[in-house]
C-alpha cells in the first residue's frame, strides 16, 4: 500500500506574468506506507513546495497527489481530513508556540478534532513522552524552555494528532550536536514504535543517512533521484556536481577509489567505512 | 597604550552573571555563565571557539566588544578597558560582530545602503564612505549585487552583506556568532571562503563560534568551553586528537578524525591527529604501501 504517490505534479508560481516560475516540474514518486524518507535538495531545488503539495497546502498547476489511496482534490474528498492524515511541521516550529503552558500548547491540534477530554489527555501525555517530554515541563511556559526542548514540544504537538504521514522541514536546523541528535533520536524512535511513515527534510546528508531508509532528491524542481541509502552514494558524483554535499566519509572513499582503494559505493557511515578497510587490511596482509 | 599591542583581546578573570530581580530590586537568582576567563587573542589569528549550547561561548563572544561588561574581571580591546564607557565606540570599531541569523542583521532595502549604514553613523565623508563600501562588497564578492534589495538574496549573501557592513567599519578583529547555522551547505561555504580570506589578505583577527567541527578544524587555533569555562586551549589537531573529551562535553569530531580513532582501536597504525580528508587518504594509503605523489 502506497502512502504517497504524485503523478506528473507541476507547481508555477506566478502563472502568467514574466515572473512565472516552474517550482515544481513534473514529480513523480511513490512512497510506501511505515517508509522513513529523507529528502535533500539545494536551496530552490523544489523541496518545499512539493511537500506543502502532500497536504493541500499549496494546489498543483497540474498532475495529482494521492495519499492513501485518495486523489486529495477529488470531489469526494474533503481537504480536512487530509490535513488530519498528514501532519506538516514546518521549519523553526518552536515560533509557532504560543499556549501559556507545554499541555495546553501540545492539546491544541488533538482539541480541534472533536475528541472526549480523555482521549485528548491521553494522547498530550503520549506524544510529550514520545517526544522526551517529562511531566514536570508540562505545566511550564513553553518560552521557558530550551530550543531544542521547544522544537520537541512543537513536534509533539503535531504527533498528537498522530498522522498517518508525518512530514517535517528541517527539524534540526539551528541546534547544537545534542539538541540535534536528541531530536533525529525520537523522531526515528517514534518512527519504530507507530509505524508512521515520515518524510523529512534536510540539509545534512549526514543526518538523513543516520536515520532514514530511503533519500529523495530534487534538484531544480525536478525529481533528481529516489533511492535506497545504500544505493544512493553510487551517485555521489552527480549529487556532488548539484549542489549538495555528501558525508565526509563518503568524500573519503571516493578520494581512496581514486587512488586505488576500492572500499565500495555505499559508505556513509564511520562503522562500514572501518568494517571494510579493516578486512581489506587484513586480505592484504594474508597475500 | 599606543605602539606595539600584540593582543587584539584580552581578558583577565572575567566572570558574567545574569540576575533576576525582584520588583524591590533584591536579587532572586542568579546564574553564573562564565567563571574566570583569562585568553588572549593575538592579531590576525583565526580561532574558532566550540562548545554546546549553555556553555557560555556567545556570552563570552559579547563581552569582546563590549555589548556585555564582566560582573568581575576585565576584557582589554587593544588596550583599551572595555568597561570604560568613554572609549565604547573605540571599541565597537576595532570589534565587529556578525550573527547567526542574516535576516535579524540586515536594515536597509538596497543592499549598498545597507553596508554604508555604520559609516554614515560614524559622519565618514561621502567619498570616502563610497571607496570604503565599494571594496568591502568587493571583497565578499557581491559588487555586482550591490542595487540589489536583500530579500532577493540567499541566506550566504545576506551573511556576507552582513560582513561587508562590518568590514566597511574597516575593524581590526570581527567575531562571528555562528554565521553557518542558518545556511545550507553552499551558503556555508561561501560565507567560510569569507572568512578565510579576511583573515589571509587582510590580515584581519577571527574569533570564530561554530557547531561544524569541519570548520574549526580549518582555524589556526581552536578554544573548547564548557560550563562557563575554557576547557581546551590548542591548535586543531590537537585538540580534535582528544576524541573521548570532546564526546563528554557533547561534542562531535571530524568523521575521518573519528575513522582513524577507530581503527587506532583496532591495533591497525595510524596517527590520531587527522583531521582533514587528504591526510587521511594519504596515510590510509600508506597503509596498503603507496604513496601520493
Amino acid at each position: 500500500m502506497n502512502a504517497v504517490e504524485t503523478k506528473n505534479l507541476t507547481y508555477k508560481y506566478s502563472v502568467g506574468t514574466p515572473f512565472e516560475t516552474t517550482a515544481v516540474d513534473d514529480v513523480n514518486v511513490t512512497i510506501e506506507k511505515g517508509e522513513f524518507v529523507g529528502i535533500i535538495g539545494h536551496t530552490g531545488s523544489g523541496k518545499s513546495t512539493l511537500i506543502q503539495h502532500l497536504n493541500g497546502l499549496l494546489k498543483q498547476t497540474s498532475g495529482d497527489v494521492i495519499i492513501n489511496g485518495r486523489n486529495i482534490w477529488s470531489k469526494d474528498v474533503n481537504i480536512r481530513d487530509i490535513r488530519f492524515e498528514v501532519g506538516l511541521v514546518f521549519q523553526y516550529s518552536e515560533h509557532q508556540l504560543f499556549e501559556e503552558t507545554v499541555y495546553k500548547d501540545i492539546a491544541f491540534g488533538p482539541k480541534n478534532m472533536d475528541l472526549s477530554p480523555e482521549e485528548v489527555d491521553k494522547r498530550v501525555r503520549e506524544a510529550a513522552a514520545s517526544m522526551g517530554i517529562t511531566d514536570d515541563m508540562l505545566e511550564r511556559s513553553p518560552f521557558d524552555l530550551s530550543g531544542g526542548q521547544k522544537r520537541r514540544v512543537a513536534l509533539a504537538g503535531v504527533i498528537a494528532m498522530e498522522p498517518q504521514i508525518l512530514i517535517l522541514d528541517e527539524p534540526a536546523a539551528g541546534l547544537d550536536p545534542i539538541g540535534r541528535d536528541t531530536v533525529l533520536e525520537k523522531i526515528s524512535e517514534y518512527h519504530k514504535n507507530s509505524g508512521t511513515t515520515i518524510l523529512l527534510v534536510s540539509h545534512s546528508m549526514e543526518d538523513i543517512v543516520k536515520y532514514a531508509g530511503k533519500v529523495l532528491v530534487m534538484n531544480r524542481g525536478r525529481l533528481f533521484c529516489y533511492e535506497s541509502v545504500d544505493n544512493v552514494f553510487s551517485k555521489s558524483k552527480e549529487i556532488q556536481m548539484i549542489g549538495l554535499d555528501v558525508p565526509q566519509i563518503t568524500r573519503l572513499s571516493l578520494m581512496l577509489k581514486e587512488h586505488g582503494v576500492d572500499l565500495g559505493d555505499d559508505i556513509y557511515t564511520i562503522e562500514r567505512a572501518k568494517q571494510r578497510l579493516i578486512e581489506q587490511i587484513k586480505g592484504k596482509q594474508e597475500c | 597604550m599606543i605602539g606595539d599591542i600584540v593582543n587584539i583581546i584580552e581578558t583577565k578573570d572575567l566572570e558574567f552573571e545574569y540576575q533576576t530581580l525582584d520588583d524591590d530590586g533584591k536579587v532572586i537568582e542568579s546564574n553564573k555563565v562564565l567563571k574566570g576567563i583569562n585568553l588572549t587573542i593575538p592579531k590576525g589569528q583565526f580561532v574558532a571557539v566550540l562548545g554546546h549550547n549553555g556553555c557560555g561561548k556567545s556570552t563570552l563572544a559579547k563581552h569582546f566588544n563590549g555589548i556585555l561588561v564582566g560582573s568581575k574581571g576585565k576584557v582589554f580591546v587593544n588596550g583599551i578597558d572595555t568597561a570604560d564607557d568613554d572609549k565604547i565606540y573605540d571599541v565597537r570599531q576595532n570589534v565587529g560582530m556578525v550573527f547567526q541569523n542574516p535576516d535579524n542583521q540586515l536594515v536597509a532595502t538596497i543592499v549598498e545602503e545597507d553596508v554604508a549604514f555604520a559609516l554614515e553613523n560614524l559622519g565618514v565623508p561621502p567619498k570616502e564612505i563610497r571607496r570604503r563600501v565599494d571594496e568591502a562588497l568587493n571583497t565578499v564578492d557581491m559588487y555586482k549585487y550591490r542595487e540589489h534589495s536583500p530579500h532577493q538574496l540567499s541566506g550566504g549573501q545576506k551573511q556576507r552583506i552582513a560582513i561587508a557592513g562590518v568590514i566597511a567599519m574597516e575593524p581590526d578583529c570581527i567575531v562571528l556568532d555562528e554565521p553557518t547555522a542558518m545556511l545550507d551547505p553552499k551558503g556555508r561555504k561561501e560565507v567560510m571562503a569569507t572568512i578565510k580570506k579576511l583573515n589571509r589578505e587582510k590580515g584581519i583577527t577571527i574569533v570564530f563560534i561554530t557547531h561544524y567541527m569541519e570548520e574549526a578544524a580549518q582555524a589556526e587555533r581552536v578554544i573548547v568551553m564548557d560550563k562557563g569555562r575554557v576547557i581546551m586551549d590548542d591548535e586543531p589537531k590537537k585538540i580534535f586528537s582528544r576524541v573521548e573529551e570532546l564526546k563528554a562535553v557533547g561534542l562531535d569530531v571530524p568523521q575521518v578524525t573519528e575513522l582513524c580513532y577507530e581503527l587506532r582501536k583496532e591495533g591497525i597504525d595510524i596517527p590520531q591527529d587527522i583531521i582533514t580528508e587528504q591526510d587521511c587518504m594519504e596515510h590510509i594509503l600508506k597503509l596498503f604501501g603507496k604513496d601520493v605523489l
